[in-house]
């Protein structure tokens, strides 16, 4: 049942009759390697980029948790997610030492709770209030660089005096721009898969330079 | 057969990302596993095709399973639909799992081939009736332990968990799964059996769970096909949750727990 | 490899599909499987196509309707036909012909014949027609027997007086024995049936590797079962290793099912001979009831003629099922002889070698008699 006046060659997706998936198969074959040819590219090309950065800001991590501060992660959708991962990689890591890490997204009654009574632009500002302490390390996740809920918890901890860290896609949105994200590591793609894989990374060159960089448990 | 390409990372799991920075462009993937997620992601738009839900279970790295869940149901390209997909907790489990899943749905686990809990739910997949998805990384499950197994086998489950591998593998799922829609002719199930198979003839032996036990012998079964009652005087050892195999309404064998394949 | 795309674990299918190749190196070997459900999942799966050349599987006598021979068949239609019985069989039995049709056919002239899935819904139809005589026409393996079994200690219980089994059961492992003894067959191992080894274990396979020096691998259902045991065939082949190995873990343990095989010897006797269709009469290849379980035994309650038919002259099923000649080969394949209008045994049941042929394969033939015409 193609569609009917030889239109069929303008819109395929009309065509129900489509039987042998052999050939799209194939397709979807090639273009996962192509996918995954990009991402590894934007990967490798961020991470050198970034190696300076990264290296500093691990350093200054590393320095804080040796002082008792506290890693508190943030994200919307998906990167509430990877910031989840990020949480998960410096508490609980597959080697060296366990770290206090928390994500801000993961308390489903406070959430719950700012979003309905407030507004979902405080969810993470008002946890930062009531919670942050100078010494601790926000680490926040948006592809746009836009979340305004991000944005707002940057400043508040920024004015606590927080190291504050920012993993960004596309130009980096205002997290770029804002004085508040001390750090912002922007990955240039406009594919929100292809950032947050290579935010993947990142977050665990991260994690790498800072096990590096600690200083060894116990008295000297 | 194989678009994959060789540029695997030589200096093992911890240098991975060292390496990749001294080889950009490289494609990333391991040989095959590019055709294995085109079988996958068709797979997955048959079910989502004739109204089947995609539970996502990664028992020790829950954020996974977050994400595939959100990505289905709220995309991020313009103009794709929503799919119906839940992440099940880690607290859930295999149990929550049971009893939310039908017949005609598909289960994406994210974990290591020696996870429990993920063994034991992809063990009792058949009889649930789910098509399964496994994605993971180290030494690969035993064959045919999922209907499609994406692979990093020469990686560290758990930096592969961190390092964007599975993020990418469940990406690409995620893309391809909407490319097929494109193909509705594709979206029928495909017609193999032309016929009804025979119990005896066949040797028939049906791979179903104890729901509960019942008198003189008799247990209630789930199969794919829906409940059923089974004459288990046969066998030892049966209990709710039992995997075993019913062949003319008697259980012949219980299989090893969540063995996995 | 387009039928891989289908199959369960596509990429565990096709590195063994690769390793078969390499471990086969061009050379020739010709395997049997024994079971009726392996020759199913082969043809209904293509597997045959995924296969070197050289890489043969023979299709054994594996499906327990299919070598019913003609004359009880007419015993069990002579039975179905008796004032009062209630007849009831697993559905490919239906359409199996005796020399005067098939129990389909006494159905349409009246019987009471009836398709059960389990012998214990024939003893639930005994139960609730207390006024009728329920007769279960007992077919299969010994994955089979084991619910017969449990059906008659059921039944005597429960002091079920109008229930009765006519009994047809045979075993697996004397047709293989016969096969290893026929002087026309070159065979280099087998694949051992999967769920007839759920109750017997490994063990009665061990003659066919230490006495006739073949491999057998137990396997399972699922294409890629099917492939995995070829591999651990051909590793064997090449290691110059006849062994008994097991494919099939998941299900099948070295023993068996010791509850399974001790309720199959209180209930079952071994017949001195039985005939099987195509192969003749083989010694203690069959299952008769126990002279504890007479009363429940058909062919003592009901008088049956017990005529031995010969087989239809034009059919072949005898050298298909031993592995001598293709389905396609025989003389009446797909002409006189269709799962439509059967003549052989053969092409009754699905999992029959020349209806399995015939359902899936015939799109194949050209290929097929290509590859015959080398073999």
């Amino acid at each position: 049942m193609s569609a009917p006046g030889g239109t069929g060659f303008l819109y395929p997706f009309l065509d129900a009759a489509e039987r042998d998936a052999g050939p799209l198969l194939e397709d979807l074959a090639r273009s996962a390697e192509a996918k995954a040819a990009e991402s590894a590219a934007l990967r490798a090309n961020v991470l050198a980029a970034s190696e300076d950065e990264l290296s500093a800001v691990g350093l200054a991590m590393a320095t804080r948790f040796d002082a008792g501060g506290r890693l508190l992660a943030m994200g919307n959708g998906g990167s509430s997610t990877d910031a989840a991962s990020l949480v998960t990689l410096f508490g609980d890591p597959p080697a060296g030492r366990p770290l206090p890490a928390r994500s801000l997204a993961d308390d489903l009654a406070v959430l719950t709770a700012l979003g309905n009574d407030v507004g979902f632009e405080v969810v993470f500002l008002r946890q930062v209030i009531a919670q942050v302490e100078p010494s601790d390390m926000v680490v926040g996740f948006s592809t746009s660089g836009g979340s305004k809920n991000l944005l707002l918890a940057f400043d508040e901890a920024c004015e606590r005096g927080c190291l504050t860290v920012g993993l960004a896609g596309y130009q980096g949105g205002q997290m770029a721009v804002s004085p508040s994200v001390q750090h912002c590591f922007v990955v240039p793609s406009q594919s929100i898969h292809r950032i947050q894989e290579t935010q993947a990374a990142l977050s665990w060159r991260l994690w790498e330079v800072v096990q590096a960089a600690l200083r060894p448990l116990g008295p000297s | 057969m194989s678009v994959g390409t060789a540029a695997q990372s030589a200096a093992g799991p911890a240098g991975a990302l060292d390496a990749e920075r001294g080889a950009a462009g490289a494609g990333g993937l391991p040989p095959g596993f590019g055709v294995d997620v085109a079988g996958a992601a068709l797979a997955l738009a048959r079910r989502f095709a004739h109204g089947g839900t995609l539970w996502c279970f990664a028992p020790a790295w829950p954020a996974h399973a977050h994400h595939v869940a959100v990505e289905f149901v709220h995309p991020v390209v313009v103009g794709t639909r929503a799919l119906p997909a839940v992440a099940v907790s880690a607290e859930a489990g295999v149990a929550g799992l049971r009893t939310l899943c039908r017949a005609g749905d598909a289960l994406v686990v994210v974990a290591s081939s020696e996870e429990p809990a993920a063994r034991r739910a992809l063990a009792r997949a058949p009889a649930w009736g789910l098509t399964t998805i496994w994605i993971g990384a180290g030494p690969r499950p035993a064959p045919g332990a999922a209907d499609h197994v994406l692979w990093w086998e020469g990686e560290v489950p758990s930096q592969a968990a961190h390092t964007g591998r599975f993020v990418l593998s469940y990406h690409l799922l995620w893309e391809l799964t909407h490319v097929c829609f494109e193909h509705p002719g594709l979206l029928e199930e495909p017609q193999v059996c032309s016929g009804p198979a025979c119990v005896t003839c066949g040797d028939e032996g049906r791979l179903v769970e104890v729901l509960r036990l019942g008198e003189g012998g008799a247990v209630l079964v789930r199969a794919a096909t829906g409940l059923e009652w089974a004459d288990a005087s046969l066998v030892e050892g049966v209990s709710p949750g039992s995997l075993v195999l019913v062949h003319a309404g008697s259980v012949l064998t219980v299989l090893a727990e969540g063995s996995g394949e | 490899m387009r039928f891989v795309d289908e199959y369960r674990d596509p990429a565990a299918a096709r590195a063994l599909v690769r390793r078969i190749a390499t471990l086969s190196n061009g050379k020739r070997f010709a395997f049997m499987e024994v079971c009726g459900g392996h020759t199913h999942t082969i043809y209904r799966h293509g597997i045959e196509h995924l296969l070197p050349d050289g890489v043969e599987l023979v299709h054994g006598p594996g499906c327990p309707v299919c070598v019913i021979p003609m004359g009880r068949i007419d015993d069990a239609i002579a039975v179905a036909e008796q004032p009062g019985v209630l007849f009831t069989t697993f559905g490919d039995m239906m359409r199996v012909p005796g020399s005067s049709g098939s129990l389909l056919d006494a159905k349409a002239r009246g019987a009471d014949v009836r398709f059960v899935y389990s012998p214990l819904d024939a003893l639930r139809l005994a139960v609730d027609n207390p006024g009728r005589e329920v007769v279960f026409f007992a077919v299969g393996f010994e994955t089979t027997a084991p619910s017969t079994a449990v059906t008659l200690r059921r039944a005597k219980a429960e002091g079920v007086s109008n229930f009765s089994v006519f009994c047809n059961h045979v075993t697996i492992v004397p047709p293989i024995k016969a096969i290893l003894d026929s002087p026309d067959l070159r065979l280099d191992g087998f694949l051992g049936p999967g769920h007839v080894s759920t109750v017997i274990g490994q063990r009665p396979y061990r003659f066919v590797a230490e006495q006739y020096g073949k491999p057998l691998v137990t396997a399972g259902f699922e294409p890629l079962d099917i492939l995995q045991a070829v591999e651990m065939l051909l590793v064997q082949c090449a290691a110059g290793r006849a062994d008994v190995e097991n494919q099939y873990t998941r299900c099948v343990v070295e023993e068996g099912n010791p509850r399974a095989l001790a309720i199959m010897a209180e209930v079952f006797a071994l017949r001195p001979h039985f005939e099987w269709r195509g192969l003749g009469f083989i010694s203690q290849s069959a299952l008769r009831l126990a002279d504890a379980y007479a009363d429940f035994d058909a062919e003592r309650r009901f008088a049956v003629p017990g005529v031995r038919v010969a087989d239809p002259k034009a059919c072949q099923c005898g050298e298909v099922l031993k592995g001598v000649i293709k389905p396609w080969q025989c003389k009446v394949f797909g002409t006189a002889c269709t799962p439509e209008t059967p003549i052989g045994t053969c092409m009754v049941s699905s999992e029959g070698a020349c209806a399995a042929y015939y359902n899936f394969g015939r799109l194949h033939r050209e290929a097929a008699l290509s590859v015959g015409a080398r073999a």
